[in-house]
């Protein structure tokens, strides 16, 4: 019989690098990716799951964040409602979470993405729109090490075409 | 960032404001064009227009557009009108008094320097100018009072309403609004400000006071207004009929008349404020199939006030509701607002007549109206399965 001293299953991940990181099953499962591969393995395979897309210290971050978020209840449909977008809120625990260079950012963004972690991707591109918000395009540029790729005459029309859209 | 795969772009995008959009867009190429949906979404999802010919006609060039037609959700018809009363208000003048009065008055600050400078140096050029001006104003507000009128007497405006929309594939929600937000407005409003002088007046008429000498034609101005709501309503529905779309979002109308007088059938030769060939009280049925899916109504009464005797519609509020209802059943959320008419009772008591007609009803609001506790019991009891 099941006692509550039960230890807490766990799932091994290998990584794009090879590494094999054993996590709890509730932890990984904040991935509907992993969710959904562990259902079709069964029940109890001791399987190591492939992640042939994220990297070792990637990964790693990104089970920081899920099992900081474990207990968070899953996204609703009413969390793609317009309400949540143009937030500047997060949480601030996320906030230090993302406080990483800007490849690392990236890296989690592109990771939440193909693990299919939606909180996590929301985060991480309120994260990045946080930090284009208020910046002239110059500035965007600077920040983000772009390379002004327009020609003069390019970058014209488009400033027409903002002002064609917005003046009413 | 401009490595990463244009769902993530767009992602980002959503959470930015239109501002940084045409920031973010003007650095990079590829930025650009990964940000040219958001960009369209953000500027045109929910688009503004007036049953003006300029303003359709802007609706349906964009809704051309192969970027920019599809990220069209929400169309409001901003109902902006020129009444006859107004031509005597225009002026060549932008005196402090007015624009401060009114916010109205209109005229660009460098004009406005150079008349200044002009009215020092030689006052009757000066008075020659500001005439000039007044009769090139009311020559613009006449047009544009002759042009709308032949859009309402000929069914132009139905008929481009109509085109557009055809091209409208991610259309939603429609919204008939008689006023308009001068922070966000309508497409061709600010030409119209600029040839007119001042902002073109929409279908409503909110209560002033203290009272103002132009407003003892205030009736005569209200009366327009309420034809003109009437009308924008009958436009909306005939295109939306014509065109053959489907509503799955919303309706929402701002300016609801108590009464819905339509010709009754398109053949009809009565000249009425709304022609027979806009929408004729026959083709109400045919719009089922537009409303099938339609998941929330939303219906604000006209201003009505409690002196308007003289006004249509005061015994039977909304009376148009029960004709209208068996188009929606599908709606979930419904929301009505009265103008606090006392005779506003006979809207929920329509809505109790009209037993289970809005069969997945999860969410009934009532503002600023009137009611008889017994008929709102039969309305919850009729829906008692669904009402959350």
């Amino acid at each position: 019989m099941a006692t509550s001293t039960e230890a807490p299953k766990t799932v091994t991940l290998t990584t794009s690098d090879n590494a094999d990181i054993q996590v709890e099953r509730e932890v990984a499962e904040r991935s509907i990716l992993i969710k959904n591969l562990l259902e079709d393995l069964g029940g109890d395979s001791n399987e190591a799951i492939p992640i042939p897309n994220v990297n070792e210290a990637v990964m790693k971050k990104v089970l920081e964040w899920c099992e900081q978020h474990r207990k968070d209840p899953p996204a609703s449909q009413d969390d793609d409602s317009d309400s949540r977008k143009k937030s500047t809120d997060i949480d601030e625990w996320d906030q230090k979470f993302m406080q990483v260079d800007q490849e690392m950012l990236f890296e989690i963004i592109l990771a939440a993405n193909y693990l299919d972690i939606k909180a996590l991707l929301d985060v991480g591109c309120k994260t990045v729109a946080n930090m284009i918000k208020g910046k002239s395009p110059d500035e965007i540029r600077k920040t983000f090490n772009i390379q002004n790729d327009f020609t003069p005459e390019e970058e014209d029309q488009i400033r027409r075409e903002n002002e064609w859209a917005e003046d009413r | 960032l401009s490595q990463l795969p244009g769902e993530l772009i767009e992602n980002i995008c959503e959470n930015l404001f239109p501002m940084d959009i045409r920031n973010f867009r003007l650095s990079c190429k590829a930025l650009k064009e990964k940000s040219y949906h958001q960009f369209g979404v953000c500027f045109f999802g929910v688009s503004k227009f007036m049953i003006t010919r300029e303003s359709l006609q802007t609706l349906i060039h964009i809704s051309k557009n192969k970027t920019f037609g599809p990220c069209i959700k929400e169309l409001q018809m901003c109902l902006v009108t020129f009444p006859q009363r107004r031509l005597d208000r225009i002026t060549g003048y932008s005196s402090r008094f007015h624009e401060e009065e009114e916010e109205e008055h209109y005229i660009p600050y460098a004009e406005r320097q150079r008349l200044k400078d002009l009215v020092e140096s030689n006052y009757d050029e000066y008075q020659r100018q500001i005439r000039n001006v007044k009769r090139e104003r009311r020559r613009a507000y006449g047009k544009h009072m002759h042009a709308q009128h032949t859009l309402r007497k000929q069914s132009i405006d139905v008929t481009m309403l109509a085109e557009a929309l055809r091209n409208l594939p991610s259309l939603e929600s429609i919204t008939i609004n008689c006023r308009f937000d001068r922070s966000s407005l309508p497409w061709g409003c600010r030409k119209i400000r600029r040839e007119i002088g001042m902002w073109p007046a929409p279908a409503f008429t909110a209560n002033k006071w203290p009272p103002r000498p132009w407003l003892q034609f205030h009736d005569s101005v209200r009366q327009h207004n309420l034809e003109y709501c009437t009308h924008g309503l009958a436009v909306a529905l005939g295109a939306i009929l014509k065109s053959g779309i489907k509503l799955k979002g919303a309706l929402n109308v701002d300016g609801a008349p108590y009464t819905f007088v339509l010709p009754q059938k398109p053949d009809s030769r009565k000249v009425d404020k709304t022609p027979a060939k806009t929408l004729a009280h026959s083709q109400i049925n045919d719009l089922k199939l537009a409303f099938a899916d339609l998941k929330r109504l939303s219906i604000k009464a006209f201003e009505y006030q409690r002196n308007d005797h003289p006004l249509p519609g005061h015994e039977e509020p909304l009376n148009w509701l029960s004709t209208f209802a068996p188009l929606w059943p599908a709606v979930q959320d419904l929301s009505i607002t009265g103008a606090g008419h006392p005779g506003e009772t006979y809207i929920v008591k329509t809505l109790a007549k009209l037993g289970d007609h809005f069969p997945r009803l999860r969410r009934l609001k009532l503002s600023k109206t009137h009611f008889h506790v017994p008929d709102l019991i039969t309305v919850f009891l009729s829906h008692i399965n669904t009402l959350q």
